[in-house]
């Protein structure tokens, strides 16, 4: 059992050496002649144009929450209609109250205006 | 163990009327927003609650496959955090008027309540880590429910991070003990765990737990983010975060600790014990060096979560009653003492110790509250606050051993913290004319008293607000269970014996 943790451990070590020495060598190694141009962000080629830090309307981040309450239902729901014979009632109804909960909360999402692009 | 029947349905029926009143007040018109409805629907589910709760006292049972497991452990928890919410929603009437998320405020709280209670029933480790989540969840929002708050951004977003974070180390280490056993179920974990034996990864599985709970207790190497969060967020839910929901904490790492640790007992007796030492003189120390109340009461809060981890690092069913003693003493003394600060902050215009100078002549019945719960976070004999740090340190005395520096390291620190609890109490009480921190001079002296003339109309309006209220019930649950201290000592006994698995 324990042979089992030292070929983790060694594993960790040897990942952690391995990253090391690349670091350390390309240090050692490689030549230093900053210019301008080389020390600029790279993006994609281009020069880089206006501010970097965008800022994104919230409103995006509550259509994906919401359509992330979306996405989790369907991935419960799939596997339950897939074995839904042999589940029988229990499963129907813990799963209509998992569909409620759901709906409520959206439904809760719409009355307050977060479905309304302004 | 057996499928639900519909007389075991019973037995749900207060997290029932939780999640239905939540649900109800969410959907409240927008349209009043001084409207006390929310505050009335609120108050009324967890009162049914409560009741409901209440004449379930004594019954024992294991329902759904032994997920869930009614015993005095479960209801007393029960119990205690219902009350713990009912203090916070009445405390909180005159604030959620005031910001404009009054209603979703109150259902943040009543859902956060169903996962708090659902926490001492839960006996297996996927309902366990559901409900906490449930607490988790619900409050991360709260530090920006008042958004003319600048300060609660930070606040929640901190909270947030380190609160994800927390849980992520949790799933990790709760997946091994999974991985481990084989099951999730609390009460197969432990014979399994004891027939394994010593094993490399129970190591691993606790140091994620103990980290993970780490976070959520706000234990020291893992506290950095629990007096920016206090501080940062609106005081009524200061009171909640730091007197309820940090509560939920220990009693999810009582349940998974005490089932997991059965191999390795006196290593983790000894991990636990030095981590409760370092919080307790961390957060005590700091706690001396503040000018600013609310962040003083959030060191506090800290050094208290290592009181109750002695308790917890002892691991005897008499250490565990203490430990379970203070959890609820503390929520009791600091839902009162954030509320008590509110008021003095609404009637004299902030947090800082100068703003307490005096408060003897100003507001008589809130600094009498203030000196109450002061002496009782101090551990003053006839207060609850001594009774759960006195049962805590009679099971260190009956083990002896390493176990005397433990509680010779509470006792201590106790003593420590009279230093800065007293300060506020000297400041309320004997400083009339505003002459602390330098500020010793005649001219000083003047500006102080007027600022006290002219706050004094306005307290006439204030005096029956809801903070004061909250103030009173506190103090006078503190004392009450102070004085007659037999009966609570007797039922954390009884639960500690529920939890206990050997």
């Amino acid at each position: 059992m324990e042979t089992q943790y030292i070929t983790i451990g060694i594993l960790f070590l040897g990942a952690m050496a391995f990253a090391l020495a690349a670091m350390i060598l390309s240090r050692i190694l490689q030549p230093h002649r900053p210019y301008p141009e080389k020390l600029e962000t790279y993006e994609c080629g281009m020069e880089t144009q206006g501010p970097t830090w965008v800022q994104f309307r919230v409103s995006y981040f509550l259509y994906a929450l919401i359509f992330l309450i979306f996405d989790v239902e369907a991935i419960f729901l799939i596997p339950w209609v897939v074995k839904f014979k042999e589940l029988g009632l229990p499963a129907l109804i813990a799963m209509f109250m998992f569909l409620i909960i759901l709906i409520i909360g959206f439904i809760y999402d719409w009355k307050e205006g977060a479905l309304d692009w302004e | 163990m057996e499928t639900l029947t519909l007389q075991d349905l019973q037995f749900f029926l207060p997290e029932v009327i939780l999640i239905t009143f939540a649900f109800v007040v969410l959907f409240i018109s927008n349209k009043n927003k001084s409207s006390l409805l929310p505050f009335h629907l609120a108050m009324g589910a967890l009162l049914g609650a409560l009741i409901f709760t209440i004449t379930q006292l004594g019954s024992e049972a294991i329902l759904n496959f032994g997920t869930v497991e009614i015993n005095t452990f479960s209801l007393l928890l029960k119990i205690v955090f219902i009350i713990f919410s009912i203090i916070t929603v009445w405390g909180s009437k005159d604030f959620a008027i005031s910001i404009s998320f009054g209603k979703e405020y109150y259902g943040l709280i009543l859902f956060a309540t169903v996962g708090l209670t659902m926490l001492g029933s839960a006996g297996d480790l996927i309902t366990l880590f559901i409900a906490f989540e449930l607490t988790s969840i619900s409050t991360y929002a709260l530090p920006l429910i008042d958004r003319s708050n600048e300060r609660g951004r930070e606040a929640a977003l901190k909270y947030f991070l380190n609160g994800a974070f927390a849980t992520g180390l949790v799933l990790f280490g709760l997946s091994l003990v999974y991985g481990l056993t084989g099951t999730v179920l609390l009460k197969e974990i432990v014979p399994i765990i004891a027939e394994i034996g010593y094993e490399p990864m129970i190591v691993v599985a606790l140091a994620f737990l103990v980290a993970g709970f780490g976070y959520k207790m706000a234990i020291v190497p893992f506290h950095l983010w629990a007096p920016d969060v206090y501080e940062g967020s609106p005081t009524p839910v200061t009171s909640f975060l730091a007197g309820v929901t940090k509560k939920g904490a220990f009693v999810v790492s009582l349940k998974i600790l005490l089932a997991t640790l059965i191999v390795i007992k006196i290593q983790v007796s000894i991990l636990l014990g030095t981590l409760a030492i370092l919080t307790m003189t961390v957060g005590n120390v700091v706690a001396l060096m503040q000018k600013n109340t609310k962040r003083m009461l959030a060191y506090s809060s800290i050094a208290h979560a290592g009181n109750i981890l002695v308790g917890l690092a002892i691991i005897t069913e008499l250490s565990v009653a203490g430990s379970i003693l203070h959890i609820i003493a503390h929520g009791l003394m600091t839902i009162g003492i954030f509320f008590g600060i509110l008021y003095v902050s609404k009637i004299r215009g902030g947090y800082d110790l100068g703003d307490f100078i005096g408060l003897r002549w100003v507001a008589p019945w809130t600094a009498f509250g203030l000196l109450i719960i002061l002496l009782s976070l101090a551990g003053v004999p006839p207060f609850i606050g001594f009774w759960g740090k006195m049962v805590i340190v009679v099971s260190a005395f009956e083990l002896g051993n390493w176990y005397m520096f433990l509680a010779l390291a509470l006792v201590l620190n106790s003593a420590l913290s009279l230093v800065y609890y007293a300060r506020v109490i000297r400041v309320m009480y004997m400083d009339n004319k505003g002459v602390e921190f330098n500020m010793a001079t005649k001219q000083n002296t003047v500006i102080e008293t007027r600022e006290i003339t002219a706050a004094t109309k306005e307290i006439g309006k204030l005096r029956t607000s809801s903070y004061n209220i909250a103030l009173y019930v506190c103090v006078l649950l503190i004392t009450v269970t102070g004085l007659f201290p037999e009966q609570l000592v007797a039922i954390s006994r009884e639960a500690a014996r529920f939890i206990i698995p050997w």
